[in-house]
């Protein structure tokens, strides 16, 4: 028996699994650009957002009264605080800007003179 | 006698290979992670919030240079590697070797001070601060321009936000334009105001969508090419050090996504994705009327003939809605992401980017 002639197991097996592969591609991209797939989608992300949203709420309730019984900054105050400071970057940066404005110009007066 | 040495020899290094297979495909996934990316030098020059921007070490010298920088903006939903894979594999290094100055927007993540951040907040206030770096770390006036994706969309946005400057060129990679046409986007279907409630959904998320969402939803786009299909392709490739090594890059760059602000998110599906309002000429940011029409420098349009994600009826508008007279629109023969990540990338899309560019970046006199 030769090389070529030799049963090959696992190749037929390999090309059951990517007929597979294939036609459940074809069926399954077809569920996904349905209709009823779409809506149950939606329905099961606003399901899960609500669910753990109220979870993510009671252990924030925990965390917050947890933080001021021990007197240290909450959560709360931790991002707002984060939000404060990237205001005042926004400002700073605004302000850096300006400067080299201001810089540019005078340079360029200079250059004039 | 040392034939059958031989032919020995191979066949127990057929067995090793088929024995051990399962193991280096488990251990390749499992590794990905730890793929060394985004190699090419760099400094950071300037950061502002999570927001960064990089310069990456020219590799031509000063003289042989394009005059004007390009500057890399990508979608802030993932992290910009893709654009900066491996030594030997990165359009960085391409762009650099082709003799551009290239900086980059690395949008960072997102945490949830930024939770009331919004997609316009990208293209009105992040990017005109990093353009202004970039000129002055460059000493030049006019810098061109990359947006992929969103990052696209973002370009977009602060090309007509700044019809005056300083940009130079535009290049746009898959541009989510015009939301009208919905036919094959299944994003859009999924996200129909019909059954998705996007407000109630946001106020749930605790300020960020988290990045299971963004990446679950991507791969569902070809559900079972992704999430079977891709191991698949590993365990066939296994053998081929240097094709592991870029399935690694891949498998990475899809599983290590960033989260989105909730506000982004809701904006981007009320103002872009349901009302359409930046190709109906109604979108306002900070008082100002968007009209794509005040873009007037020269554009490249690339788009990915089998493109799944971004259908390309969503970004041939372009060519009709800039107020351009040097638009061009190319359309590859690749998918989304393969467009700049496949195998002919190289040989097709980049070569392609740098001579368009190249042709446009001379400083203009006076």
């Amino acid at each position: 028996m030769t090389e070529n002639t030799r049963p090959r197991p696992g190749a037929a097996l390999r090309g059951v699994l990517d007929r597979l592969l294939s036609q459940s591609s074809e069926i399954v991209d077809d569920v996904v650009a349905s209709d009823t797939f779409s809506k149950t989608l939606a329905r099961g992300m606003a399901v899960t957002a609500g669910a753990t949203a109220a979870l993510r709420r009671s252990t924030h309730q925990v965390g917050e009264f947890a933080a001021e019984w021990l007197n240290v900054p909450t959560r709360r105050q931790m991002i707002e605080m984060a939000r404060r400071m990237n205001h005042i970057e926004l400002v700073l940066d605004d302000l850096d800007i300006k400067a080299e404005e201001v810089l540019r110009r005078i340079d360029n007066e200079n250059d004039d003179d | 006698m040392t034939d059958r040495v031989a032919r020995a020899a191979g066949a127990a290094g057929r067995a090793w290979r088929a024995t051990t297979r399962p193991y280096r495909t488990w251990r390749a996934i499992s590794t990905s992670f730890q793929t060394p990316v985004g190699l090419t030098p760099r400094e950071k020059i300037w950061q502002l919030n999570k927001v960064r921007l990089y310069h990456y070490e020219p590799r031509v010298p000063k003289e042989d240079r394009h005059p004007v920088p390009l500057l890399l903006v990508f979608a802030a939903i993932n992290r910009p590697f893709l654009l900066d894979m491996r030594p030997g594999n990165s359009f960085v290094e391409f762009m650099l070797d082709e003799g551009f100055d290239v900086y980059l927007i690395d949008w960072g993540e997102s945490g949830p001070e930024d939770s009331e951040m919004r997609v316009d907040d990208y293209g009105a206030e992040y990017v005109p601060r990093a353009v202004r770096r970039v000129q002055a770390h460059a000493g030049v006036d006019e810098v061109s321009m990359l947006g992929y994706c969103l990052g696209a969309l973002i370009v977009l946005l602060y090309g007509a936000l700044y019809p005056d400057g300083p940009m130079k060129n535009m290049i746009l990679l898959t541009p989510p334009l015009d939301m009208s046409h919905r036919e094959g986007s299944l994003f859009t279907h999924w996200l129909d105001k019909r059954w998705f409630d996007v407000d109630s959904f946001t106020s749930n998320l605790g300020g960020l969508l988290p990045t299971g969402a963004i990446e679950n939803g991507g791969k569902m786009l070809k559900a079972v090419a992704n999430y079977v299909g891709a191991y698949v392709n590993l365990w066939d490739r296994i053998d081929d050090a240097e094709q592991t090594r870029n399935w690694q890059v891949m498998h990475r760059w899809v599983h290590d996504g960033v989260p989105l602000p909730a506000e982004a998110f809701r904006q981007w599906v009320h103002d872009y994705l349901w009302a359409n309002a930046l190709v109906e000429g109604k979108h306002v940011v900070k008082g100002h009327r968007v009209d794509l029409g005040d873009i007037t420098v020269p554009v490249l349009n690339v788009l990915a003939k089998f493109d799944h994600i971004v259908p390309n009826a969503q970004s041939l508008p372009v060519a009709e809605l800039v107020g351009s007279d040097d638009v061009t629109t190319e359309v590859v023969h690749a998918g989304h992401i393969g467009i700049m990540a496949g195998g002919k990338a190289r040989h097709v899309l980049w070569p392609a980017l740098s001579s368009w560019l190249g042709e446009r970046s001379v400083r203009e006199e006076g």
